[in-house]
Formats: C-alpha cells, structure tokens, sequence
C-alpha cells in the first residue's frame, strides 16, 4: 500500500521527448514562453488538461536539467579546446553528465529556484545562462535573506557585470559562512558559466535556507580541468562533491522539545516514536494497517489522511486521494489533503511543510504526529 | 431569501419555547454538518441549520446562491422541501419544515413512542421511492444528496419525505463521508462524474430496506472509516436475516445488485412495493 522508495521532484522519465512540450507550458500567461501554435494539442478531453501540463512542466525541467548538462559536457576533442594563454576551463566528463542523479539535482534547483522567485516574475530555465551574471542569485538572496544588496541594476559593460557579481559572491559566502578563499566557487567561475561552481552554490544556498526538497544522496561530478600552458592544452580530472546527506529538511525555527530530543536523547527519541507508533497503529488497525516505520511511512500521505478520517469519524471517498500513490506529485497531493482535513478538524497550522512530510524528514513527520497525539490520545 | 436579522429573531423566539421533547433554548442538535435551531418562521413551525462551513468566503456564498433555489422542491408529497435560505456570511442558514419526528433514523433507532409494523416499514419504502423516483426526474439532477434514513424525514401521519435541506452543499465536507454504511461500493471509490447515481441511489436504498425491515443500524459496531474502506475493498455487505419476507428479500438482492447496470430505477420497483402494502 505504502511505497518505500524515496522519489524526488520532478521525476526522471527518459521517453517521450518531444519539442512540442515546450509550446503546452502551464502556469501564469507571463510565464509562457510561446503561445501554443497547433490547437490540436489542447485536445478533446479538456478535463485532463491540468493534468498534461503538470506532466509536461516536469518533462520540460528534465530537458533544460539535461541542456544544462550538456552544454558542460566536455568536448569531444579535448585537445581542440580553444583556451587562451594560459586560461582554464572545466568540462563534466560524460558519464557525470549523463548521470541521472545529477539530472535530479539541476531538475530540483530550477524547480525551487522558479517557485521561489514567482512573485518576482522571474523564470529559471537554463542553470548557466540564466545564473551566470549574479542577477538571479542576488535576488535569491535578497528574498530569503531579506536583504538588500547594494549593486547596480543593470551594468552595460562585462566588467561591471564582473564588479556586481563578485559583490554577490562575497555576500553570499557571508550568509554561507563561507571561510574565504576555501569556497569552490568564485565569481570568475560562475562567470564562466562553470556548471559545477554555479551548482554547489546553488545546492549551499538551498540547504542554508532549508528549500522544501531532498536532494538525492552523496552526487558527485567528475570534472575535467583544461589549462593552456606554453601553447599545450594540458587535462586532469577532479572530482567534486555536489550533495551530501541531507539529515534535516525542515527549516529552523524556535527550538522545541523535538530539536532537544534529535540533539541529546536517542535513546528518548526511540520512546518517543515508539508511543507514536503505538498511537498510530491503535487506529490504523481497525482499517488493517500497520505502521511499523515511522520515518518513511507516512511521507507519501495515505496513512495520514486515514488517521485523521479515523480520528475524526469519517470515512474518506477514495477519490479524493491517491491509495496507490504512483510518483512525488501524488504524495505532495496526499499530504496536501491530509492537511486540508487536520486544518478542518480544527488543528493549529502544523510547523511542519508539506513537502518536508513528502520529502521524509523524520523530525517533521514526528511533529505532525505528536500534533495529532496530543489532540486525539484519549478517544 | 431571508435576511439573518430574522434568523436572530428567530433564535430569540425559539429561545422560551419548552414544550414536549423539545430543548428549552430550541437548539436542537449539533453535528458535523452544522446546529439544528427550532423557531417559527412566518408563522410555520421550522427548523433553521447553520451550516458548519469554516470560512464562508465569496465564492463559498455565491455557490451558496446558486446552489440553495434548486431545493425548494414543492411538487412533490414526499419530499421536504427547504422553504429559505439565509445567506449572511459568517454565516449560511438553511431553513425547513419542522418535522417533529426528526429523521427516520431517530423513529427507527431512537425514540419508542411510535411503533413501527412491517405495514409502516413498507409504507416507508414506498413513500421513499416514491420521492426517489420523482428527484431522478429532474434534469439536472439535484447531487449530493445522499439517501440514507438520517436524511428522510418523518411527519406527524407518519409519510417519510426525502429531506431537502440534508443535501451537502458543493462547498460541504469535501473528502468526507459520515454514513458510508448507506453508500454503494462505487460511490465510496469513484468520483461522481464517473458513476451512474441513480444506480448508487438504489443501493442506498436497499440498505434502508434492510434498515426498515430489521430494525438495526448497518454495521453500527463499525466507525466510518473502518466501514466505509471494508465495503469500498473487502466485500463487506449487509447480511440478510432469516425470517424476513421471501419477497422482501429477494427485493433487497436486486436493487443491492454488485452490477449497478442491473440495479432497477425506483419507477420499476414502486408497483412492487405497493402489492406488499395491501
């Protein structure tokens, strides 16, 4: 009933890639980049609609990861490399740029980066292009930061576009807590349009500000290093970590009995979830269920939304959710409801994300549950 | 349309009154779907509910709007039709027919002043099918209205009337199902729009024949969420007692067919019921 597999947004599909899905975008008119051309692709069945475009944004963002990809792949003839004197330049090697976690990765940046800059009208399609000149980062900054960077709008010449860029890059190794001269990134990089610098920010900043996603685990790049010395373009290969583990989604706040019990008691902690455990199969049996995982079962929503119809005696036509739940979307879907029915049933706003619950962070999940123990332990 | 100021006073009046069986500040019930108010309403005995909606936004009380005239149902004997609507947001007010029987579940399962014989349980069904019958008529056809015994009401001659103001709202316990036992198979799995309704309203209703004929409540040991996932994916159903009717049953059977295509509509089942009222 349950899925154990951890799925990441958007997911990979490796069939079906047809230009055309760049015409039926969804989303604000501001973000279309084309009117659709043929009418024949909005098609009969208008109720699906919303469906193929939910589908087809998550194609398209697999194509552009893949663009992104590509572009840094390195060429085919090293040697043909057109470096200045003495320059240097950084290519992924094949297999890195043909690696689906790393897909994943560029996939689930853009995807935050456009659902966190929405408000600003501002669209993220290609993670080099569109990142390479500090503005997009700036603004990423100033929101989540709620700051205020002293740059220019606009500069008209690559060297002050160089200037704003390097004053973005320190502030954010401010934020970043960065020690200088460690980072792996530099303005000049990034200026360079090097996707592994411009990535590794990118994935800094986004664990920094706790973004609603999990990235896939321990993604590496393998890196070819070009350098022109004496008129000889020289290559050696290094490898750069993209993501670690990530322990903790939910973003920080006020610290509360969870963070102490995660911090100090391992040994309270496994209380702790072996009471909700308790709580939760009390109710989950009478439908013939069993939680025996908290940490995982209940990311993908099926169980919560059957706990509270449990809890609050009502049954829950099976339609109003996926049972069977087939790809991230559904569970975002799932624990969505499940929010929508504790919010009915009268429950104070949960501090924990839906995506964070979707995504599978234990600290979260934990939170919910005790949120509904706490209300409903005596029935 | 009746502005909430009458409503209030409606409170007001209803307030004092004590008599027989009714609660001294007239608040009736409360439940999921709202507080029962008993009042007078332009001299006529009514009940006034207030829709338990938790924020009642614009959009909430214009689908309100639109939604509520298609209730008042006058036409027809057995079903009960919502006389007004208060539509003052916060707050949005149904108004009907004091019946004071209530619904057919508290004759059956709650009170023991009346009696009830197998000739008043059939006579039941017939005037339920009957209401049944003339709602499919309609086009559009009213939804949400989900046939089980909490939703038909009984008057003082004892005639059982589909109850007007039970039909949920599009803006009303969305996801929720209170009284699954009552609910075919598909309609606990499949959306609306991918179902016949008349077919799952005749399951409904043989669930309410075998209410009549048995006197208990479906599977009143079960809570809703247990009995709604067991009939929606383990086959639980109903289990027919010995000693009822051989008709009786065999009309049960049928319009509680696994098939919805060859469930009967209640005009074909009417006549049948008559015979076993004579």
């Amino acid at each position: 009933m349950s899925t154990l597999g951890r799925s990441k947004t958007p997911q990979r599909d490796d069939t079906n890639k047809k230009p055309s899905v760049f015409e039926k975008l969804s989303g604000t008119l501001s973000r279309k980049k084309k009117i659709p051309e043929d009418g024949e692709h909005d098609g009969p069945a208008g109720g699906h609609a919303g469906q193929h475009t939910e589908e087809d944004e998550v194609l398209e963002l697999e194509l552009e990861g893949r663009e992104a990809l590509d572009s840094s792949l390195v060429p085919v003839l090293a040697k043909n490399i057109w470096l200045e004197e003495s320059e240097t330049r950084r290519y992924l090697t094949k297999e890195t740029a043909r690696d689906q976690k790393l897909g994943q990765v560029v996939d689930l940046l853009i995807y935050w980066l456009n659902d966190e800059l929405a408000d600003q009208r501002i669209v993220v399609r290609h993670i080099q292009e569109d990142l390479f000149d500090g503005q997009i980062i700036q603004k990423l900054l100033e929101k989540l930061e709620q700051i205020r960077i002293e740059v220019p709008e606009v500069s008209q010449s690559e060297e002050g576009q160089r200037q704003k860029l390097q004053i973005v890059i320190q502030t954010a190794n401010r934020i970043l807590g960065q020690p200088r001269d460690q980072e792996k990134w530099s303005a000049d990089l990034i200026h360079q349009k090097d996707f592994t610098a411009i990535i590794q920010l990118l994935v800094l900043i986004a664990l920094h500000y706790r973004a609603p996603i999990r990235f896939p685990d321990n993604v590496v790049a393998n890196v070819v290093v070009a350098q022109k010395e004496h008129g000889q373009v020289k290559t050696h290969r290094i490898t750069e970590q993209i993501t670690t583990v990530q322990t903790e989604l939910a973003p920080k706040g006020t610290r509360d009995a969870f963070d102490t019990l995660f911090d100090y008691g391992p040994d309270k902690l496994a209380h702790v979830k072996t009471s909700l455990l308790a709580f939760c199969n009390k109710h989950l049996n009478k439908i013939n269920l069993e939680v025996s995982d908290l940490d995982y079962q209940f990311q993908d929503g099926v169980f919560l939304v059957l706990l509270v119809g449990l809890l609050e005696g009502y049954f829950v036509p099976l339609y109003h959710f996926n049972l069977q739940v087939h790809g991230h979307e559904e569970k975002v879907k799932n624990v969505q409801f499940a929010f929508k029915l504790m919010e009915d049933a009268g429950l104070e706003k949960p501090r924990s994300r839906v995506q964070d619950i979707a995504n599978g962070d234990v600290k979260s999940t934990l939170r919910l549950l005790h949120l509904l123990f706490t209300k409903y332990k005596h029935i | 349309m009746i502005s909430f100021l009458e409503i209030e006073i409606i409170k007001v009046k209803a307030a004092p009154t004590s008599g027989r069986g009714v609660r001294k500040r007239g608040r009736i019930a409360e439940s999921h779907s709202g507080e029962l108010w008993r009042g007078k309403w332009q001299g006529n005995d009514i009940v006034a509910r207030i829709l338990n909606v938790q924020e009642v936004t614009a959009r909430i009380s214009r689908d309100f709007q639109t939604e509520f005239p298609a209730l008042r149902i006058f036409a027809h004997p057995n079903i009960c039709a919502v006389l007004a609507a208060a539509n003052q947001p916060p707050n949005l007010v149904v108004i009907s027919q004091y019946m004071p029987f209530g619904s057919l579940y508290n004759v059956l399962h709650e009170q023991s002043s009346v009696v009830i014989d197998h000739g008043q349980a059939v006579r039941f069904a017939l005037d339920i099918a009957r209401g049944m019958s003339y709602l499919h008529s309609l086009d559009p056809m009213i939804l949400r209205f989900y046939l089980s015994s909490k939703h038909v009401v009984v008057d003082e001659e004892l005639t059982a009337k589909l109850s007007m103001a039970d039909t949920k709202f599009s803006f009303q316990e969305i996801g929720k199902s209170y009284s699954p036992a009552w609910m075919s198979p598909e309609a606990l799995t499949r959306a609306p729009e991918d179902l016949n309704i008349r077919a799952a309203d005749m399951w409904s209703f043989a669930v309410l024949l075998w209410e009549l004929n048995t006197r208990e409540v479906p599977f009143s040991d079960l809570a809703p969420m247990e009995c709604g996932m067991k009939i929606a994916l383990e086959g639980l159903r109903v289990q027919i007692p010995p000693g009822i009717a051989r008709n009786m049953n065999r009309l049960m059977n049928i319009c509680m067919n696994e098939d919805p295509g060859r469930r009967p509509n209640f005009d074909q089942i009417i006549p049948i019921l008559e015979k076993m009222t004579l």
